[in-house]
């Protein structure tokens, strides 16, 4: 399952692992949306995401999207260095976002 | 002290000249912000070491003044003309406060109160800052990706807008961006307007699009070939938006409304529209729902860097610059006329000797003499960009003062010209404008009616040619009336009435001293320094001056300039034992004239060349050197202010580098003579003025004629 969501102290978390690509984007998607739902901030941990694409970072905007329309905030807990890699690429600022442990 | 305060002041200047320069800039692309902080840094400079060195009333002018343009750069103030205006009153106190700084009486200190009142108005009427937004961030945003182009010259911009079944044919795009980058630095603008809402989104379907600006040295087809696999799966536009290099004049920064329209987000009324209102376009569009605020965001990037690309190459050229006294450069320029002149006569020693070693030193001599040469005179060089800066002021001062409204457009600015030519050109440079803006361009209800737009327009043109530089001043003007001139001309009695005249040569009277075809003589042009001063102060710069115009249509004027005035190449030309030299920028060809053909000319000293009648003008006789001309003598053909005549000397020696020195005053007055130089032998040959010598023969022929 490449997403695992938990909630502590009524924080939604989502970490997403393996690739997250258009291969997975359905089931990433799916795994997602129903989160999205759930009132209160998300925070999504991106350290264990080992190659990302187009899919993916359309993926990553829609979740920021949604979010923002219910006046919620996103917060990235930490990027492993492929999804910066894409995010810096396809033009979105990844330099302020904390890195994956171990892996920046 | 001195020292420190006399290096202000020049500083100051500098940073006054460029204040003025940004100012008029503003004036016209009002929503440029970079302007705004450069008016704002060159104040502040002003200001911050005026109070250093002691300069106080200066820091204390220019207080309120930065002050302001610290807010338009809050964005609390919006830039207006009457702002500009008073912008550029305050630059011109300042300048006035350093030329008076130890005779501070001379100042009109009203002037500068009321300056400052104006500044203090502006600032009191300024709303309160704006409250910080309080949206939360998004966690990230789009931002721009660093600007790293240097060395490249062309920017592209790239609309990439993949369909919807991109991903589904296994296409990924950032491979395509990661491409893109692979040919140089990108700024990448990723657009999420087409993303659905939650529930209609696809993960599977492509709603990304992208502007990309790429700076590369690469042409279009490389950049087209990154996208050959996803032609038929996007919608790209692929455009060149700026040649860093072959866009030789520094054009006007584009402005947004323009690169929405160039990118199609917008159609070029809906721009007009809203510029009609003093406020921010951008601003405006969004708040009109004519264009996304992403979109608007997306071609401010796009401004900037284009703003930032032509900054880095503009610092790129000038980077690592010294300053040095202008003396200092003449006394180098000098030294290395001397050392031509005795390499010459090195070189001359050496042949003669036959020795090969001297013969070899002499060749590596002439080498480094020549490259020394070509450098030092490089030194001196500088863009003409000083002048038509300069010229920009006018043009708007005189224009609003006679209530026209002229547009100045100026090209070929970074054309070079000896420093000593440039100097002397900002005069008859002025007048030309002056009379372009008060005689030329109409009023705008004239050019209504005329059928013409109501701005007139200035052209200012620097070109090289040859040896020479050209600079065009022509204007869209009413132009000059042949038959308003013979009127004039035959009222001053400077033509007779019955003189058979064509159009052109009517339009050269207008160089006779004494001559000015206004009606009224206006505050503006028509103090009585006429066109024949403009073409006396070229010719003594060894240019030369034309006039075309139509009726009704506007008139050029033509500038000939020579790129350097200490060195140029001659024809050396010898009569009996006496040399002289020929400037062989004006020579076209040498003929033979042997005596039998002399006798066939009766005495009218004109030659058939190849079909064309040519005159031509005996030296030996003119000059009244004694002695047997030669049984075969040489003439050299020269073309003269469109026309060709042919100087007779005895032989013609050949090309040389002449270095030119300036007679002493004893013989300053000989107009034929415009200088001297010292041959590899010794010997001191003369340079004839090939135009005053013949202006001075048709003059004694006129006179003759009675």
């Amino acid at each position: 399952m490449p997403v695992q969501n938990e909630t502590i102290d009524g924080r939604n978390r989502v970490r997403i692992s393996g690739a997250l690509s258009i291969w997975e984007a359905a089931a990433v998607w799916g795994g997602i949306h129903p989160l999205l739902q759930a009132p209160g901030p998300l925070e999504i941990d991106l350290t264990a995401v080992e190659s990302c694409d187009g899919a993916g970072i359309q993926i990553l905007c829609q979740i920021q999207k949604a979010l923002a329309r219910r006046g919620e905030a996103c917060r990235i807990s930490g990027i492993s260095d492929p999804v910066r890699e894409a995010m810096r690429l396809s033009g979105l600022a990844a330099d302020g976002l904390p890195a994956g442990r171990g892996e920046a | 002290m001195d020292m420190q305060r006399e290096a202000y002041r020049v500083e100051a200047y500098d940073l006054l000249a460029e204040l003025e320069i940004s100012l008029l800039e503003l004036e016209t692309n009002s929503d440029d912000m970079e302007l705004v902080d450069r008016v704002f840094r060159a104040m502040h400079t002003i200001k911050g070491s005026g109070a250093m060195f002691g300069f106080d009333a200066i820091a204390e002018f220019t207080h309120d003044v930065e002050t302001v343009f610290d807010r338009v750069r809050d964005g609390r103030i919006i830039v207006t003309p009457p702002l500009v205006n008073l912008a550029l009153q305050a630059r011109d106190h300042i300048k006035h406060m350093l030329e008076y700084a130890d005779d501070p009486v001379r100042l009109n200190h009203e002037q500068g109160a009321a300056i400052l009142k104006g500044f203090r108005n502006i600032l009191e009427n300024t709303q309160p800052s704006p409250e910080p937004e309080a949206a939360t961030k998004p966690a990230w945003e789009p931002i721009f990706g660093e600007h790293r182009g240097a060395g490249a010259d062309k920017i592209y911009r790239i609309r990439f807008a993949p369909h919807d079944t991109l991903f589904q044919n296994g296409t990924n795009p950032l491979a395509l961006l990661a491409e893109l980058e692979g040919l140089g630095p990108c700024r990448t603008m990723l657009h999420l307007d087409r993303l659905p809402a939650p529930e209609a989104f696809d993960p599977e379907s492509c709603y990304l699009s992208w502007d990309i600006l790429l700076t590369t040295e690469r042409s279009i087809e490389a950049v087209q070939d990154v996208f050959i696999f996803v032609e038929g799966a996007c919608d790209l536009t692929i455009e060149l938006i700026e040649h860093l290099e072959s866009d030789a004049q520094r054009p006007v920064s584009p402005r947004i409304g323009e690169i929405l329209v160039a990118r199609g987000d917008l159609s070029p009324e809906a721009v007009d529209a809203a510029l009609q209102r003093q406020q921010r376009l951008g601003q405006i569009l969004v708040e009109n729902r004519q264009v996304s605020a992403e979109k608007v965001s997306s071609a401010l990037a796009e401004q900037e860097y284009v703003q930032t690309a032509r900054a880095r190459r503009e610092q790129q050229t000038t980077a690592g610059s010294v300053r040095v006294a202008a003396e200092k450069l003449d006394q180098l320029v000098n030294l290395v006329g001397e050392l031509v002149t005795v390499q010459a006569r090195l070189n001359q020693k050496a042949v003669h000797s036959r020795d090969p070693e001297l013969l070899g030193i002499s060749e590596v001599v002439e080498r480094l003499t020549d490259e020394l040469r070509d450098n030092t005179l490089s030194i001196r060089m500088l863009p003409i960009d000083v002048t038509f800066s300069k010229l920009r002021r006018l043009v708007r001062d005189l224009s609003s003062e006679l209530g026209k409204t002229i547009l100045l457009k100026t090209e070929g600015g970074d054309t070079e010209l000896d420093k000593t030519v440039i100097e002397q050109l900002n005069d008859p440079l002025v007048h030309i404008l002056r009379n372009s803006i008060d005689h030329g361009i109409e009023t705008p209800e004239r050019r209504r009616l005329a059928g013409k737009p109501e701005q007139g327009v200035i052209r200012l043109k620097a070109e090289h040619s040859g040896a020479n530089v050209l600079i065009h001043i022509s204007d869209d003007g009413a132009g000059i009336d042949p038959a308003a001139i013979r009127r004039k001309a035959v009222e001053k009695g400077l033509l007779a009435p019955e003189a058979e005249r064509s159009d052109k040569e009517l339009l050269q009277l207008i160089f006779l001293p004494g001559f000015s075809t206004a009606g009224t003589v206006t505050n503006v042009s028509g103090r009585g320094v006429g066109m024949d001063v403009v073409k006396r102060s070229l010719e003594s710069l060894r240019g030369a001056i034309e006039l075309n115009s139509r009726p009704a249509e506007g008139t050029t004027i033509t500038l000939k300039l020579p790129l350097t005035l200490a060195i140029i190449d001659g024809l050396l030309v010898e009569i009996d034992t006496n040399k002289y030299v020929l400037p062989l920028s004006s020579i076209e060809e040498c003929v033979e004239l042997s005596r039998e053909d002399l006798q066939k000319t009766h005495g009218r000293n004109i030659l058939n060349i190849r079909g064309q009648i040519v005159p031509f003008v005996p030296l030996r006789e003119r000059f009244a050197i004694t002695g047997q001309a030669p049984v075969f003598e040489q003439v050299v053909i020269n073309e003269v202010a469109g026309r060709r005549v042919g100087i007779v000397v005895d032989r013609v020696i050949g090309e040389h580098q002449i270095v030119i020195k300036t007679m002493n005053s004893l013989y300053k007055n000989i107009p034929e003579i415009s200088g001297a130089t010292i041959l590899g032998d010794g010997t001191v040959a003369l340079i004839l003025d090939v135009q005053k010598l013949l202006s001075g023969i048709e003059e004694e022929e006129m006179a003759a004629a009675g």
